[in-house]
């Protein structure tokens, strides 16, 4: 290939001027390339010449004025990687210029050993060699650079499946809720329809109980004027059929009081109001069981279309459920305000509700105490009709489930929830008007 | 001082009889009882009470009916009605001020001391 009209350019370094000579001699007597050497006799002009280009191949020594021994060959090829570079060595340092072959230099000559043949040839296969080794570094280099981009499409790949997995889960997340509301509105349903069951079974059972009742109590009251109550014992029966049967009057009248919430009488009212009226008409009971009353209810008239009567036995009844958990002092904190619905994510209440629709004004009453609280597991039956926790100390069962038929009854939402330093907290939020 | 005159109108003849026994126990009423509404305008007449203890529901005549009848006879019609009901509450009574319709109500069960205290208010009247 080196069969043509270019000149191969050499570049000579080397002290020896009789040797340098030598070899130029040697290298324009080739007759089939056109070698076109030039000497230069230490490494820093070397390094110069080689920076303006048009060397194809070095002919190095490695003892100069300037360098001495490998590193001579290790500085120039640090610079000029893509040169091919040949050693000339005398005997004594052979053993380092095949240290040099090692370390990438293509080849090493001996002094006054080599002839024109064996130059020629040297020079040659080094830039052949070099050629090679350019060719497969430039190969490796678009093999690297493929698997680079492979790397960058296979990763593009991983992003868009870890994208897709992520889109997977949201949807998962959206029909758990999808599920879940689905779950809720079932529950309100059955809920509805137990209420309104127990509505109509009301009235009847009230007339047919209340009735034997009437006469049992005027009976009792018979007989506690008639016998001599003097005796301890018939004096304590007596009392204790007449408490019974109270207390069995008590169940019926919440009975009616559930379903009386039916018949509510709508009309504009000031919630702040209802709620201040509330408040004083238990006055008496917060400063018996010493509980501190924190009061941040605004001074604006809210409207709400409401039942007054109903509604303070909405708040009464919360405020007294208050009362009892903290039956030895606490404090208890009210808070009105009223609040914009909106789109996404409910400011009130952590789940969607078809009761208000974003952009609904709502007023909201806040009522938290630092009671005993709710035991987990009872938290979602304390709205059931029946449902306990004072069993014998006055409880009928009956009081939140009215205040929750009462409250739905004015299309408005309650909730209640233990709060996380303790005690209990009961949302009431009712539709704003003008 | 003669007694006064209580017509007890209540299906549940038990009742009547023991408002009966509680009231004349004291001295001071003389008490009949008539557990049919149809029957209360003729027996009305005949007693000719001093008040009357009127039953809202009853299976034949309501009391509300009772009243309506009561109503249009001359001789009737100012003789003071106090209802007794066993469905609405003491709350209900209380938030009415006793008073629904325009007359006094007692919701059942009610106790000999209140039942008196009623009566002789709405006697008064």
């Amino acid at each position: 290939m080196y069969v043509n009209n270019n000149p191969v350019n050499v570049l000579l370094i080397e002290d020896d001027l009789r040797v340098a000579q030598l070899i130029e001699d040697m290298l324009l007597a080739v007759k089939d390339v056109k070698f076109q050497p030039e000497s230069i006799g230490s490494l820093g002009p070397g390094l110069d010449r080689l920076k303006k280009g048009n060397i194809a191949v070095v002919l190095l020594d490695l003892s100069l004025p300037d360098s001495k021994g490998i590193d001579t060959f290790l500085k120039l090829y640090a610079q000029f990687p893509d040169v091919p570079i040949v050693i000339l060595t005398g005997f004594d340092d052979e053993i380092l210029a095949a240290k040099a072959v090692r370390q990438g230099a293509q080849d090493y000559l001996v002094k006054n050993q080599a002839d024109i043949m064996v130059i020629g040839r040297a020079i040659r296969y080094a830039i052949e060699r070099k050629k090679g080794e350019k060719e497969l570094r430039s190969a490796r280099n678009q093999l690297e650079e493929r698997v680079k981009e492979r790397t960058r499409e296979l990763s593009e790949v991983n992003e868009k499946l870890r994208q897709e997995v992520k889109e997977h889960r949201k949807s998962q997340t959206a029909l758990q809720a999808a599920y879940s509301e689905l779950k809720e509105a079932q529950t309100h349903l059955i809920q509805a329809a137990k209420m309104q069951v127990v509505g109509r079974l009301a009235s009847g059972v009230a007339h047919e109980v209340k009735n034997p009742l009437a006469v049992i109590l005027q009976g009792i009251d018979y007989f506690q004027d008639k016998i001599d109550t003097s005796n301890e014992n018939i004096d304590v029966t007596l009392q204790c059929m007449k408490k019974a049967l109270l207390r069995a009057d008590d169940i019926v009248k919440g009975l009616l009081d559930f379903a009386s919430a039916s018949r509510l009488e709508l009309v504009r009212q000031n919630f702040n109001l209802i709620i201040r009226n509330s408040l004083l008409l238990l006055k008496h009971q917060f400063d018996k069981h010493k509980i501190r009353i924190i009061e941040d209810i605004g001074e604006d008239s809210v409207y709400v279309m409401a039942d007054k009567n109903k509604m303070e036995q909405v708040f009464i009844n919360i405020l007294l459920n208050a009362v009892k958990a903290m039956s030895q002092g606490g404090t208890l904190k009210i808070k009105t305000y009223v609040d914009k619905i909106s789109g996404v994510g409910l400011a009130i209440g952590s789940r969607k509700d078809d009761i208000f629709k974003p952009g609904d004004y709502v007023a909201v009453c806040e009522i938290e105490d630092t009671g005993t609280g709710i035991a987990e597991d009872i938290l979602d039956k304390v709205f059931d009709p029946f449902f306990t926790t004072t069993h014998g100390s006055g409880g009928t069962g009956l009081g939140l489930s009215i205040v929750k038929n009462i409250v739905q009854m004015h299309k408005g939402k309650i909730e209640i929830d233990n709060k996380k330093d303790g005690g209990v907290k009961v949302s009431v939020i009712l539709g704003v008007v003008s | 001082m003669d007694k006064k005159k209580i017509l007890v109108i209540d299906d549940e003849q038990d009742f009547g009889k023991m408002v009966k026994l509680n009231l004349e126990d004291t001295g001071q009423y003389t008490v009949r009882i008539e557990d049919k509404g149809a029957n209360a305008i003729s027996v009305t007449k005949e007693f000719k009470p001093d008040l009357i203890l009127l039953d809202i529901v009853m299976p034949d005549v309501d009391g509300g009916e009772v009243v309506h009848q009561m109503k249009k006879e001359e001789e009737l019609k100012d003789i003071p009605v106090v209802f007794l009901t066993a469905i609405v509450t003491e709350g209900e009574v209380d938030s009415q001020r006793g008073v629904i319709a325009g007359y006094p109500f007692i919701a059942k069960p009610v106790s000999v001391k209140k039942l008196i205290s009623s009566i002789e208010e709405n006697l008064t009247k």
